[in-house]
C-alpha cells in the first residue's frame, strides 16, 4: 500500500494518475501543434486505456496477496495507456492530417482536466492540514 | 512514463515556423529581383521540414508510435522557369528584349506568410498552456 493511500483515500492515487496521463496527452497534442505544417506528419493522441479505472478503483475491491505467486491486482505496472494514431483530421495534399483548431481545443480541455486534478490534490492536502492544526 | 517537456517540442515548432516566415518574407522582398550573385533572377525558396522521432518517447515496449518534433533540414530553390517579361530597355534584358523575373506569386506568398505566423502563435499559446500546468503542479508544494 502506498503512503498516499494511508493518509488519504484511494482518490489521491487516482488524481495523481490523472495528472500523469493528462500531462502525457499534453505532450502528444503539443507535438501535433508543432508539426501542423510538417509534410507527411500523422497526428497522434494518448489513449488512457483503463488506467484511470485502475487508479480510482476502491481499495477493498481488490484481492489480497497472501502468497508471492498471487496476481498483484494493486500493481501500477503494466501501463495500458499508449500513443494512438489520431485520425480525426482530414489528410491534406502534403500527407499531413493535423487539424490545428481541433488540437488547440483539445489542448485547452486537457489542460483544464490537469488543473482540476491539481486543485483537488491541493484541497485534499488542505483538509489534512486542517485536521492536524485543529487538534491542538 | 515519458519525461519529454512539451515546451521543447513546441520550441522546435516555433523555430520551424520562424524559418518559414523568414523564407516567405525573403520571397516577397525579392519578387522583382532580376539579378543575383549566382546570375539570373532570384529563385523562390522553400523550407524542407521533416518530423523526427524523439528518442525515449515510446510510452511502452508495445507502442509503435513515438512523439515527433519538426526539424528544418534545409532550404531549397525552386527550379521552375522564370517569368519572361518583354522589356527591351532593361539592363538585364536578353537579346530578344525579354527580362527573366522570379516565378513568385506575391498574393499566394502573402497568404502562406499569414498562415505561418498564425502557426507560430499557436505554438506560443501551447507553450503558455504548458507553463500554466507546471505552475498548477508546483502550487501543490507551495500552498494547499
Amino acid at each position: 500500500m502506498r503512503l498516499l493511500d494511508t493518509l488519504f483515500d484511494r482518490s489521491m492515487t487516482g488524481l495523481s494518475r490523472t495528472m500523469d496521463l493528462t500531462w502525457k496527452r499534453n505532450q502528444a497534442l503539443s507535438a501535433n501543434i508543432a508539426n501542423a505544417e510538417t509534410p507527411q506528419y500523422r497526428a497522434i493522441d494518448v489513449s488512457f486505456g483503463n488506467e484511470l479505472e485502475k487508479a480510482f478503483e476502491a481499495q477493498n475491491g481488490s484481492l489480497a496477496q497472501t502468497d508471492a505467486g498471487h496476481i498483484d491486482t494493486q500493481s501500477t505496472q503494466g501501463d495500458s495507456s499508449k500513443l494512438v494514431p489520431d485520425l480525426s483530421g482530414a489528410t491534406k495534399p502534403d500527407g499531413n492530417n493535423v487539424d490545428i483548431d481541433l488540437q488547440m481545443g483539445r489542448l485547452a480541455q486537457n489542460s483544464g482536466d490537469y488543473a482540476n486534478a491539481a486543485r483537488l490534490i491541493r484541497r485534499q492536502i488542505g483538509l489534512l492540514r486542517t485536521a492536524i492544526r485543529e487538534t491542538r | 512514463m515519458t519525461s519529454i517537456n512539451p515546451i521543447e517540442i513546441l520550441a522546435n515548432g516555433m523555430a520551424a515556423a520562424r524559418m518559414r516566415v523568414n523564407t516567405l518574407a525573403s520571397n516577397i522582398a525579392n519578387a522583382e529581383t532580376t539579378r543575383t550573385p549566382d546570375g539570373g533572377p532570384y529563385k523562390r525558396r522553400d523550407v524542407v521540414q521533416v518530423a523526427k522521432p524523439i528518442p525515449g518517447s515510446f510510452s511502452s515496449a508495445l507502442d509503435r508510435l513515438s512523439m515527433q518534433k519538426p526539424v528544418v533540414t534545409g532550404v531549397v530553390e525552386d527550379q521552375a522557369a522564370p517569368r519572361m517579361v518583354h522589356s527591351p530597355g532593361h539592363p538585364d534584358a536578353d537579346k530578344n528584349g525579354f527580362v527573366a523575373y522570379p516565378n513568385i506569386n506575391v498574393v499566394q506568398t502573402m497568404t502562406d506568410l499569414l498562415s505561418a505566423s498564425r502557426l507560430y502563435q499557436a505554438n506560443v499559446t501551447a507553450v503558455e498552456t504548458a507553463r500554466n500546468l507546471q505552475s498548477e503542479a508546483s502550487k501543490i508544494l507551495t500552498q494547499a
